[in-house]
């Protein structure tokens, strides 16, 4: 059967990809993270600050907002989650491709030949 | 204007199912061959065929006696005797060797038996050369599985989707050239 090495940068380029949109869910995390700390917040500062008159009808507001940033913030980690799953299954998917190609000795392209900088060098010996 | 539409509404639609069929047939592609993995570990797992089983164990029987009997050392009854009784200079466990060798038939006879009574609860045993011939077939099956696999993945990359590659998926097919998916 022919094989194309080639193959592999397309299936790095994939694993790349996949990575990517794992790290971008990640810090859309992050920020969804803060966005609800912040309103927490906020929520504390209007309990602290309002009389009890105004405060029910501040805080309702606030707790909606609360609520759905809360949910937003479940389904982005759920997000995550399979995003990361997905980058896994592809990296495994490359690895195994890399591994196989180079154990068969098929011509790798340069950048994904393992790395040789060559025979460590001979010890300086004192008095030679 | 409305004719374009309905042009462009018409090849959405056969676009959205064409996407649909191909995830469809990916989907039965994966489904084969996680059927075709347990057939393999099915056939793997299969024990030999009775009587070759019953075969090995007579010729372990016989070689346990001859064993038995190699082991002996029988000088003091081959030397002259004096005013001696004449003894066997032999443990516990040669003696019980020793009879194990007198009783081989019987012995062997027994373990038969005893693999018959226990191959009643095991899959059907296969012989060495029908496992190897079928497993070389499921192998076949599939390579020709994951090729074609690999095949509908390339194609839905081509239109565009991102469809996930098995972590498993066979490294000749992920590697192989286009020419050979067709």
């Amino acid at each position: 059967m022919k094989l194309d090495v080639n193959r592999l940068n397309h299936l790095r380029m994939i694993r790349r990809d996949r990575l990517a949109a794992c790290r971008a869910a990640a810090d859309d995390r992050l920020e969804l993270r803060d966005r609800l700390r912040d309103l927490e917040r906020h929520r504390a500062r209007i309990e602290m600050n309002h009389g009890p008159d105004r405060e029910a009808e501040a805080l309702d507001g606030t707790n909606r907002r609360i609520e759905a940033a809360k949910r937003e913030l479940a389904e982005m980690t759920d997000r995550e989650n399979e995003l990361a799953q997905a980058s896994s299954t592809a990296g495994q998917t490359f690895q195994r491709a890399l591994e196989y190609a180079q154990a068969k000795g098929l011509d790798l392209p340069d950048d994904l030949r393992p790395q040789d900088f060559g025979a460590p060098a001979a010890p300086v010996q004192e008095n030679a | 204007m409305a004719a374009l539409i309905e042009k462009l509404t018409t090849r959405r639609k056969a676009a959205t199912k064409g996407a649909g069929d191909a995830r469809k047939a990916l989907s039965e592609l994966r489904q084969m061959g996680s059927r075709l993995r347990d057939q393999r570990a099915d056939i793997e797992a299969r024990p030999v065929p009775l009587a070759e089983a019953q075969d090995a164990a007579a010729q372990a029987v016989l070689r346990e006696a001859e064993g038995a009997i190699a082991d002996l050392n029988l000088s003091s009854l081959t030397r002259p005797q004096d005013c001696r009784t004449p003894t066997l200079s032999l443990d516990a466990r040669q003696m019980a060797m020793l009879a194990f060798a007198s009783q081989a038939e019987g012995m062997a006879a027994l373990l038969s038996a005893a693999l018959a009574e226990q191959y009643r609860d095991m899959p059907q045993g296969i012989a060495a050369d029908e496992r190897a011939a079928t497993l070389a077939k499921i192998d076949a099956d599939l390579l020709a599985c994951e090729l074609a696999e690999e095949a509908t993945v390339r194609e839905q990359e081509r239109e565009g989707a991102a469809p996930l590659r098995r972590g498993d998926a066979d490294p000749r097919a992920v590697l192989a050239n286009d020419a050979e998916l067709r």
